[in-house]
């Protein structure tokens, strides 16, 4: 079913490291973007699922 | 702000509620039967439709789709409409896709032990309800997506994003994984073979783990936990790493399922480094989920659905630990195709699905039914005969799979094995199984009593079918487009489109780079000249195989280590499977390997151990195969079959496919009369006679290959039927 285009490839080994710096670039950004999140709005989104918690909730 | 008054949809809660509840007993029930009949064969009930290649994956079908996956719909159907603070997009949605949910369920529990079965683990049923699976997960998608457009909160909190993760990941593995051309109505063969179908199916089988028993539980957890303990989650900033980070490095993982197996190495090193970073996010999610609980540690002790929550993490953190030391290759090479993987996946599923599902239970049929829960002493008494039930399991299965992984490997001073015959390092551990059977049962008991209280509970309360809510309508934007609003993770946190996106994007690129260069490659996988396409009594054999569901006791794949060659042969190529769809490596050995089985035995042997394992192999654990001598092959369909294989690229000539039938007959005939001369009388059209056709080709081929290369070495000139 598949095709066999190519006979080989060069440099397989370099896939790993791609895929490492590929997460390692993702992961750098998304650590940043939380970090600098707003207290305030921080605060305010992770009390969503409370909403509707009637009563005292614990701040 | 003009308020909007509005109601939430309990009732469909209520059914999903009731369905996983119900699903869990049975496939637990299920699993306690598979469980009794590896050490003792005859609790197959003598019946083929009960036996234990045709029910194991019953079962685990049964506890991930049934018990888990109406779990999973019943936390999100809660969640989602609080959070979304709307009703679900569409009733009628709702409707069609609990009951077509059930009946992927129904058609499950119908056909596996009819024995229709693709053989690919957790994606074993067949085409039509592979089809039935899509339409009903694209339902469920677009409810989804549909209640989360007319949300009237802007953001989406975190639950949500592990919710859609799931939804556009198991869509994508789902139908990736079981792309097959149909034969007949309930047979197909995957378009993928031998290495290249080993890869896909264990991005699949390691992915639904990751995107069905993972995410979307960390999404019930980000919900219900904080919602139990009444306090906000620890950290929002790592539940954002935890999400994206764990999305993105799970699909990459899939390859640790295949190490030494036969698969390029630069696969198998990507499998095995990925699988050790996943320990980063696993446990920052784990941690956050525990630290939510930080100083209500008093009221963990009396509550016990905080018990079920605080036991549910751990386990997660335990197996999501021990998943990557599993993953390095030293470990691998111990621990594969034992009873540790089974002790890992039941601390996950035991622990981890079961006690979250049981926790979220708990507290939420009382709040649809308007009143307390039953008994909330049963309830306590449930945690702790569960807890039990779990070290009940996993401690003897541990111990299993540590013994038998060291038997297989231990050699003698004078450098033979110590334990040759197979079967004697099964026989070693067969009381570790009957305490695991006892183990389960007591998990069992926990769940029935569980079930008993919910349903008094919901007995004594009546259900709020429509909870009336209200909130303002969801304004057009009002903040401002400061850089920080624009670029921050808030953005894309109140854009459902954008982030599903960004969700694909994620879960792609793993999948890509692991597929294109095995697809692509010919020097991935060298072929070898004398491997040859099955004849058609050999094909009839092996779907035979995989009907019984062989492939669950018996791998076919030698390592590549002396203990595995010394004892079964030369190690697996790549090549050798190159006209194997689907492919059989298997997992987990019950039984020893068959991958060089072909001529190690003479026919007849194979016919009576086949009728009566315990015949040639005294105290074997085999189950008994006597109706594979009263059935006859289907040679209505065996052109079909080898015309549907030479679409896929099997080499097979027209003549091949116009004359299957007559060949089958044929090569079956040869085998009956070689039977009758060791006085064994069968019929040449019983399945049992392809069967042996089939196990006596497997690694027969290398052989062959051997012979040419080396012509001082000639074990026993193979001849290759000419059908
Ligand atoms: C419950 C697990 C189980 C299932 C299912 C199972 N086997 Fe076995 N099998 C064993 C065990 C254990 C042994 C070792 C003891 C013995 O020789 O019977 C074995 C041995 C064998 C052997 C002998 C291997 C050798 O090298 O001596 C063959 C061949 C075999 N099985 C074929 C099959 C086939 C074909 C099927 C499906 C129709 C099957 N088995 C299903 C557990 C299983």
């Amino acid at each position: 079913m598949y095709r066999q285009i190519l006979e080989s490839i060069q440099g397989i080994e370099i896939y790993p490291v791609m895929s490492f710096v590929i997460f390692m670039i993702v992961f750098v950004l998304i650590s940043y973007k939380a970090f600098r999140m707003k207290s305030s709005s921080v605060e305010e989104l992770s009390y969503l699922p409370l909403e509707d918690n009637h009563g005292n909730i614990k701040k | 702000m003009a308020m909007e008054t509005f109601s939430y949809d309990n009732k469909i809660v209520r059914n999903f509620a009731f369905a996983t509840a119900i699903y869990g007993v049975v496939g637990m029930a299920v699993g306690l039967l598979v469980a009794l009949q590896i050490f003792e064969p005859a609790a197959n009930l003598g019946s083929q439709y009960t036996t234990f290649g045709r029910i194991r994956p019953l079962h685990t079908n049964a506890v991930i789709f049934a018990f888990v996956g109406n779990g999973i719909f019943m936390g999100v159907y809660y969640s989602l409409q609080r959070l979304c603070k709307a009703r679900m997009f569409s009733d009628v949605l709702s409707k069609l896709h609990f009951w077509g949910w059930q009946l992927i369920i129904v058609s499950a529990v119908v056909t596996l032990p009819l024995g229709l079965t693709t053989s690919k683990e957790y994606a074993e049923l067949e085409w039509p309800i592979d089809i039935l699976i899509t339409v009903v997960w694209v339902i469920f998608g677009i409810n989804m997506i549909g209640t989360i457009m007319k949300r009237r909160e802007k953001h989406m909190y975190v639950a949500i994003w592990f919710y859609l993760a799931t939804f556009l990941t198991v869509a994508m593995l789902h139908v990736v994984n079981s792309l097959g051309l149909p034969v007949s109505l309930f047979k197909s063969y995957s378009v993928f073979a031998g290495v290249q179908d080993a890869l896909v199916q264990w991005w699949y089988g390691h992915n639904a783990v990751a995107f069905f028993l993972t995410t979307p539980y960390l999404g019930l957890m980000y919900y219900f936990l904080p919602k139990a303990a009444n306090r906000p989650v620890f950290s929002y900033r790592l539940s954002i790493i935890h999400f994206w980070a764990l999305i993105f490095i799970y699909i990459w993982a899939g390859p640790h399922h295949l190490l030494y197996n036969a698969l390029p190495d630069w696969a198998q090193s990507l499998g095995t480094v990925f699988s050790i970073m996943l320990i980063a996010p696993s446990w920052g999610g784990m941690l956050n989920g525990l630290l939510t609980l930080r100083g209500a540690w008093d009221r963990v002790r009396q509550d016990p659905i905080l018990k079920f929550m605080v036991v549910a993490v751990t386990a997660y953190g335990m197996a999501t630990f021990e998943g990557p030391l599993l993953s390095v290759k030293s470990i691998n090479a111990l621990t594969h195709f034992t009873d540790w993987t089974i002790a890992h996946v039941h601390v996950g599923g035991l622990g981890w699905n079961g006690f979250l599902t049981f926790g979220i239970l708990y507290w939420l049929i009382p709040r649809i039914y308007q009143t307390q829960l039953y008994s909330v002493k049963l309830a306590n008494a449930h945690f702790w005969i569960g807890t039990l039930g779990i070290l009940g399991y996993a401690i003897p299965m541990y111990w299993a799979g540590l013994t038998q992984g060291l038997m297989w490997k231990q050699f003698t001073d004078e450098g033979f094995l110590q334990y040759p015959i197979f079967l004697e390092t099964v026989l070693q551990i067969v009381p570790m199984y009957m305490f695991r059977a006892i183990g389960g049962g007591i998990y069992l008991i926990g769940a029935i009593v569980g079930v008993y209280n919910l349903v008094l509970t919901a007995r004594q309360g009546t259900l709020l079918a429509e909870e009336q809510a209200s909130a303002p309508a969801l304004v057009a934007d009002t903040e401002p487009d400061t850089a920080k609003n624009v670029y921050g993770h808030r953005w894309i946190e109140s854009r459902p489109v954008q982030f599903l996106v960004a969700t694909l994007i994620a879960v792609t690129i793993g999948g890509v780079i692991e597929f294109v260069p095995a697809f692509l490659i010919k020097s991935n996988v060298p072929t070898i000249e004398s491997v040859q396409p099955y004849t058609a009594l050999e094909l009839s054999g092996r779907d035979i195989y995989i009907r019984e569901g062989c492939n669950t006791c018996h791998s076919q794949q030698v390592r590549p280590f002396r203990s595995e060659t010394e004892r079964y042969g030369e190690y697996s190529k790549p090549g050798e499977f190159v006209y194997d769809h689907p492919f059989l490596w298997g997992s987990k050995r019950i039984g020893p390997d068959l991958a060089r089985i072909g001529d190690k035995y003479p026919d007849a042997w194979h016919y009576n151990h086949m009728i009566d394992p315990r015949s040639m192999s005294p105290g074997s654990l085999m189950p008994p195969y006597p109706w594979l001598a009263d059935q006859s092959i289907d040679l209505s369909i065996i052109g079909k079959k080898l015309s549907v294989m030479k679409t896929l690229g099997v080499p097979y000539s027209d003549e091949e496919v116009s004359s299957a039938a007559d060949n089958t007959m044929a090569q079956a005939r040869e085998i009956s009369e070689g039977l009758a001369a060791s006085g064994i009388n069968v019929e040449s059209d019983r399945e049992i006679v392809a069967l042996i056709a089939y196990l006596q080709r497997l690694g027969t081929d290398l052989k062959a290959q051997r012979v040419s290369d080396n012509k001082q070495y000639k074990p026993k000139p193979y001849v290759r039927r000419g059908y």
